[in-house]
């Protein structure tokens, strides 16, 4: 039985008067790769900021391997397993790139709440136990320090794993476009997660780099048995990697299933090119 | 350019901190005015690290701290003044029991000091750091307010108006540097932990900072916390250094604030060093600037000595400094032995 990593039922996202996302649906099962696609200002986005808890859906309910994750913070959801890329880069550029891994660790030290989050809704999950981290971290305990250089090798680990373990110590502004993209994905797979969402991740790359990134994509949802969803305006790169697509349009569903089947779906093109009357 | 070693790094600090301490130990020689001045750049030091936490290495913008450092000043100079200079003092309004009736040594009313305005600081920090940007500062500048006007009411603890007089001037030199070496060190392996890194990826960028599991209200709490304590501490070196404290606003009130932001933003928001560099600039020149209020003779001619010209002349040299070195001298980063190496490389080839 194939096992429902996320669900949402029914989201509704309102901005004031505008609704970004009506009525949303969609699962994902573990170990898929899906996409999510759309015109412009279909409500891609908006659907990313509400799973990973920017905002909160007016209606509707989001579940994170069955436990209702609605409405928490993005911390919490980030903690228990979902982590994401920004579709227009946001690094922490006076950083180096070593530096942005890292903070994507951090919260090993702050994950309390979240494993009382997960504890309370499925008792198999460990219950959280308190150390004084600050205090070790402020006196450089060797309990804190051996942290600490687990976390440094494994955030090199993770960048040799992107091929960018020479920009180590860059500082993350000063890397082009494409890398910039690459470190936003190790520093969200430094944060543990089962579940990746990529927002645009072959935005402003050239094809070849975009296909590189294809492999890459591929790898490391092998190696990190992730699963992940994705938004992509480059179809190519959609209709080769993606088993199940999603195709929204004014914040509404109007089209789910296999590439084929959405390619061939007359609402998709109507969609994107326009209806056949004015065409 | 050459790499320092860690061994050589090692020394030149160990060297470094011995050369201070003989300084310190020998600073009676330059006289009784410049060995206090000596010990306010330790105090004004301590303000503006302690400031840097907030305002530089977390970026949010607080104009609370002069709020912080008045708590500290009052709590301990309340617990160190002797039963009989209170009773002198508080004759409008007597004190209030417990305080009327003890009196403990310098260093726990300073930790006392430092902890109620780090107690304060939650109280404060909880409701205001819900806002974000300049509302925060808003809120925190109210506060500070706040905090300054009971303190001018609140005749039973705190004398009001008349201030606290005949406070027991404990703070020497070594007092205050040793307090500033525990800040630095605080502070200083603070923005180096993980916790450091958490705290500089929020100033960056809170949404991402967010998504990447980070709590960013506990942190930016933490941060002001802490920030609170050495506030307080200073305020309490503060008290014991000056020997009387008012509530007037230009001496614990909103330009104290600004004096600390002054330091701080010359020497680089979020830099340690730096706003020991600030610090230090701060206390120097304000102290030789106050030659410009006093009549000067220049060539025969008289110049009136107008009140507050020190403070006009050292706007337009921040305005200088702000001009020429935008992000302030350090930046965001720290001044280590690398730097001033380089820069003396730098210097030697634009020699030869």
């Amino acid at each position: 039985m194939s096992e429902n990593v996320l669900k949402i039922d029914g989201m509704t996202v309102r901005f004031g008067g505008l609704t970004a996302v009506d009525s949303f649906s969609m699962y994902i099962n573990k170990g898929e790769l899906i996409g999510l696609i759309g015109p412009n200002g279909a409500g891609k986005t908006t659907v990313f900021n509400a799973i990973t808890g920017i905002y909160k859906p007016q209606s509707g309910r989001i579940f994170f391997k069955g436990i209702d994750i609605t409405g928490q913070s993005p911390q919490l959801i980030n903690q228990i397993g979902i982590a994401r890329t920004f579709q227009n880069i946001r690094l922490f550029s006076d950083m180096s790139v070593i530096e942005n891994v890292m903070v994507g660790q951090h919260s090993y030290f702050t994950n309390g709440k979240a494993l009382k989050f997960l504890h309370k809704h499925n008792s198999e999950y460990p219950k959280p136990s308190w150390k004084p981290w600050l205090v070790s971290a402020i006196l450089k305990m060797p309990s804190y320090l051996k942290v600490e250089k687990a976390m440094k090798d494994k955030a090199f680990e993770l960048l040799k794993r992107m091929g960018l373990q020479k920009y180590a110590d860059y500082k993350a502004s000063s890397l082009p476009y494409g890398q910039q993209r690459k470190v936003e994905i190790a520093r969200a797979l430094a944060t543990n997660p089962s579940l990746l969402i990529l927002d645009e991740p072959a935005a402003g790359m050239n094809p070849h780099e975009s296909e590189e990134l294809l492999e890459t994509v591929k790898e490391i949802m092998k190696e990190f048995s992730l699963t992940i969803l994705l938004i992509e305006h480059d179809m190519k790169f959609v209709m080769n990697l993606c088993e199940r697509i999603y195709v929204l349009d004014y914040g509404r569903l109007i089209s789910h299933g296999s590439p084929y089947e959405v390619q061939n779906d007359k609402k998709v093109i109507e969609a994107y090119l326009g209806d056949e009357v004015y065409a | 350019m050459k790499k320092i070693s860690l061994k050589i790094n090692l020394i030149l600090t160990i060297a470094f901190l011995i050369g201070i301490y003989f300084f310190l130990s020998n600073v009676n020689i330059l006289g009784d005015y410049w060995s206090r001045i000596v010990t306010l750049v330790a105090i004004y030091s301590i303000m503006a690290v302690s400031y840097t936490l907030v305002n530089g290495i977390t970026g949010i913008f607080s104009l609370g701290q002069a709020g912080f450092i008045a708590i500290g000043a009052y709590t301990s100079a309340l617990l160190t003044l002797s039963i009989q200079q209170k009773e002198m003092s508080f004759f409008i309004q007597p004190l209030i029991w417990p305080l009327n009736s003890i009196q403990i040594g310098f260093l726990p009313a300073t930790i006392i000091g430092g902890l109620v305005a780090a107690f304060f600081a939650f109280l404060i920090g909880y409701p205001s750091l819900r806002l974000t940007g300049d509302y925060f500062a808003i809120a925190t500048l109210a506060f500070a307010e706040i905090i300054r006007i009971l303190i001018q009411n609140l005749y039973g603890v705190t004398n009001g108006t008349l201030g606290l007089k005949g406070i027991n001037p404990y703070t020497n030199v070594w007092w205050a540097w040793s307090w500033l070496l525990v800040t630095v060190i605080v502070i200083g392996s603070l923005k180096y932990s993980s916790y450091g890194r958490a705290l500089r990826a929020i100033s960056e960028d809170p949404v991402a900072a967010k998504v990447m599991g980070i709590d960013v209200f506990r942190h930016q709490m933490m941060a002001f916390v802490i920030s609170g304590f050495f506030a307080g501490v200073s305020g309490a070196l503060y008290a014991h250094w000056i020997t009387t404290l008012d509530p007037r606003p230009t001496s614990l009130g909103v330009m104290l604030t600004f004096y600390v932001l002054i330091m701080i933003v010359i020497g680089g928001l979020g830099s340690i060093t730096g706003a020991i560099l600030g610090a230090i600039f701060f206390a120097f020149v304000s102290q030789w600037l106050r030659i410009f209020e006093s009549n000067i003779t220049i060539f025969g001619f008289t110049i009136p000595g107008v009140p507050g010209m020190s403070m006009l002349i050292l706007s337009v040299l921040f305005i200088i400094v702000m001009i020429f070195w935008r992000r302030g001298l350090m930046g965001k980063e720290e001044l280590n032995w690398q730097k001033i190496y380089n820069f003396f490389k730098k210097v030697e080839v634009q020699n030869e």
